[in-house]
């Protein structure tokens, strides 16, 4: 028997491939589907938000302040008569492309400090780690407040601001990554053989880490979506009349409002708990397809 | 034991300095200063140069930083936390009598967090795929995904707006003694919310373990030599599932903190939170420092804290 036909009798079961059995789970993934479906519709009103809204979510209307959700405004108006549904909808833009960035720029740092310390080992990983026990001991949350109260609060410093304090947790699981993969046959293999380290790092380590930061990198989405919303509702971040979720919400603190205007606060509510589960629904099952054993249940 | 726990202090120690140093650094990267802050924007233009720096040499602004940043240490191994810039007391002074306030708060929540959590994931666990696991883990979801600023507005909407049941704000009733009743009264709310967000990670955390657990060889063998079910959930498998909780615990304190400062501002809760934004509104830095040094403090002690009770509780850890 050769050794092609030996593996192909080993594999006889599931002749597929590692990807393909990737998809499968995933899409088989209920909730994760739920998630998929809501998350596109998030993307759809996001890019496609000036047809969706119809009229301009800066747009006032002082005749028409207060006004209840009617068939002109379907979500009723805010307090200088602005369309809420306008708002709502271009407050997706404004959640998804920070969260993106945010993610974006701190999964850039942790890539570069995890796979340092993760690779290098020693002296280096050790003063690169215990930093980040220092790090991690402030709530990322205060130190987020305590830059965003100073720097002038626009939609570009609200993004690096949560990029640059969210990469703590992600040094850590690519650093542990690393150190696993550099212990393993086949990248012990590869140095005996004299493959350079950056081939070894971006070839063959690299590859094999690209799952556990999709899936944190989804899941740190959802964070950061809710670090905005949270932020713009301490009135740290998104500023008028750029329109965002967690800004809106901060009418609601007002009892008369709260009361009695449900549109003006429940929509936006709402919009963030979705962005925000729809992202979990999703990464969690990233995770489960990418590594069933991790969640033995 | 002793040595486990004094290589644990060692460890602690660098860190210790490192977080005087970085809060120290995070406030001087800030643009600007008291005396920026001090005078209204307009009000700029009546000042000359010198008379601003007569006023930065006064709050001794006008010192190279790493000088300050001695100093600083210094008076910090004093106990002294400087001085409010905007009330002028001392910042110690502030932080100690506003910390019942968050301590009491956090405390409940996290208690609450912690027993609902497990048990919950206990339940979860054990009714495994059936429609009461499927609830929780889709109600799980939920809780996470909803920040606390969300459940906060909900449940001031639901429960005392349309319904009367509980004060929308404060700690006790205006110009009235605390009773423990108002007290209990007034914080059932705000630490509901403050508690929801935990609890979901801890439900997860606990049915995992526990299912973990569950597979193991000596529950088999407990099963196997004719325990009762729930003898053996009870006493063989529910300990060890929990003990990895200690660990959660203490890695959600941070995130826990991070949500008091939105919730106390919502419900107009006198603790750190709420002090600690109006400092970050005002750029009283002293205060931020303060605040945020011992926050910070704070985690680490605690996550010292869960290491040890760790290690009582596995002792497996102690001889790593």
């Amino acid at each position: 028997m050769s050794a092609s036909e030996l593996s192909e009798t080993l594999d006889a079961p599931s002749r597929d491939s590692v990807q393909q059995r990737f998809w499968r789970r995933l899409f088989r993934h209920k909730l994760g589907m739920v998630g998929l479906v809501m998350l596109s519709l998030l993307v759809f009103a996001a890019i496609f938000a000036p047809l969706l809204a119809g009229v301009d979510p800066a747009t006032m209307d002082l005749k028409l302040k207060n006004k209840p959700p009617s068939a002109e405004h379907i979500l009723g108006t805010d307090a200088i008569g602005r369309d809420v549904w306008a708002r709502l909808v271009f407050g997706a833009r404004v959640s998804l492309s920070v969260g993106l960035v945010a993610v974006g720029i701190y999964t850039s740092i942790a890539l570069i400090l995890g796979s340092i310390s993760g690779y290098a080992g020693g002296q280096v990983d050790n003063v690169i780690m215990r930093f980040t026990d220092i790090i991690m001991c402030f709530p990322t949350f205060l130190l987020i407040i305590t830059v965003a109260a100073v720097l002038p609060p626009n939609i570009f410093n609200i993004m690096v601001i949560i990029g640059i304090f969210g990469w703590p947790g992600m040094t850590r699981l690519i650093r542990g990554q690393f150190l696993s993969l550099r212990g393993q046959d086949f990248v012990i293999a590869a140095v005996a053989v004299g493959v350079p380290t950056r081939r070894i790092i971006f070839r063959h380590i690299l590859p094999n880490v690209v799952g556990p930061v999709v899936v944190a990198a989804t899941l740190g989405l959802a964070g950061a979506i809710l670090t905005e919303s949270s932020l713009s509702f301490l009135g740290l971040g998104v500023q008028q009349p750029t329109p965002s979720w967690g800004q809106t919400l901060t009418t609601a603190l007002q009892l008369p409002i709260l009361e009695n205007m449900p549109w003006r606060w429940l929509p936006s509510a709402t919009a963030i708990a979705f962005a925000v589960l729809s992202m979990n629904f999703f990464g969690d099952a990233l995770r489960d397809a990418f590594d069933p054993r991790q969640h033995l249940d | 034991m002793r040595t486990y726990i004094l290589r644990r202090l060692a460890i602690s120690a660098p860190i210790l300095l490192g977080l005087t140093l970085v809060t120290f650094i995070f406030t001087e990267l800030m643009p600007g200063d008291f005396v920026d802050a001090l005078i209204p924007p307009l009000a700029i233009v009546n000042y000359t140069p010198e008379q601003l720096e007569s006023m930065r040499e006064n709050y001794g602004l006008n010192q190279p930083a790493p000088v300050r940043y001695l100093i600083w240490l210094r008076e910090l191994g004093k106990g002294n936390m400087g001085k409010s810039l905007i009330s002028g007391a001392p910042v110690r002074d502030e932080i100690l009598q506003r910390m019942p306030a968050t301590l009491q708060l956090t405390a409940t929540s996290l208690l609450f967090g912690i027993i609902f959590g497990a048990v919950l994931g206990i339940v979860s666990a054990v009714k495994q795929y059936t429609w009461i696991d499927q609830m929780l883990t889709l109600l799980g979801f939920i809780w996470i995904s909803t920040p606390g600023f969300v459940f906060a507005i909900g449940a001031i909407f639901l429960f005392s707006l349309k319904i009367s049941l509980f004060p929308t704000s404060g700690i006790t009733n205006y110009g009235e003694e605390a009773s423990i009743l108002t007290r209990v009264h007034h914080m059932f709310l705000p630490a509901l919310v403050l508690g929801l967000g935990s609890m979901a990670g801890f439900m997860r955390y606990s049915r995992s373990s526990l299912l973990d657990v569950i597979r193991q060889d000596y529950i088999t063998v407990a099963r196997a030599k004719g325990l009762a079910e729930k003898a053996v959930l009870l006493g063989h498998a529910l300990r060890n599932a929990l003990i990895p909780l200690i660990t959660i615990v203490s890695l959600d304190i941070p995130f826990l903190i991070g949500g008091t400062v939105i919730i106390e501002h919502i419900f107009a809760w006198p603790g750190m939170g709420t002090y600690s934004l109006t400092a970050i509104y005002s750029r009283d830095y002293p205060v931020i420092m303060g605040v945020n040094f011992m926050v910070a403090l704070v985690v680490l002690l605690s996550n010292l804290l869960a290491d040890i009770t760790y290690a009582f509780a596995d002792p497996r850890i102690r001889y790593e």
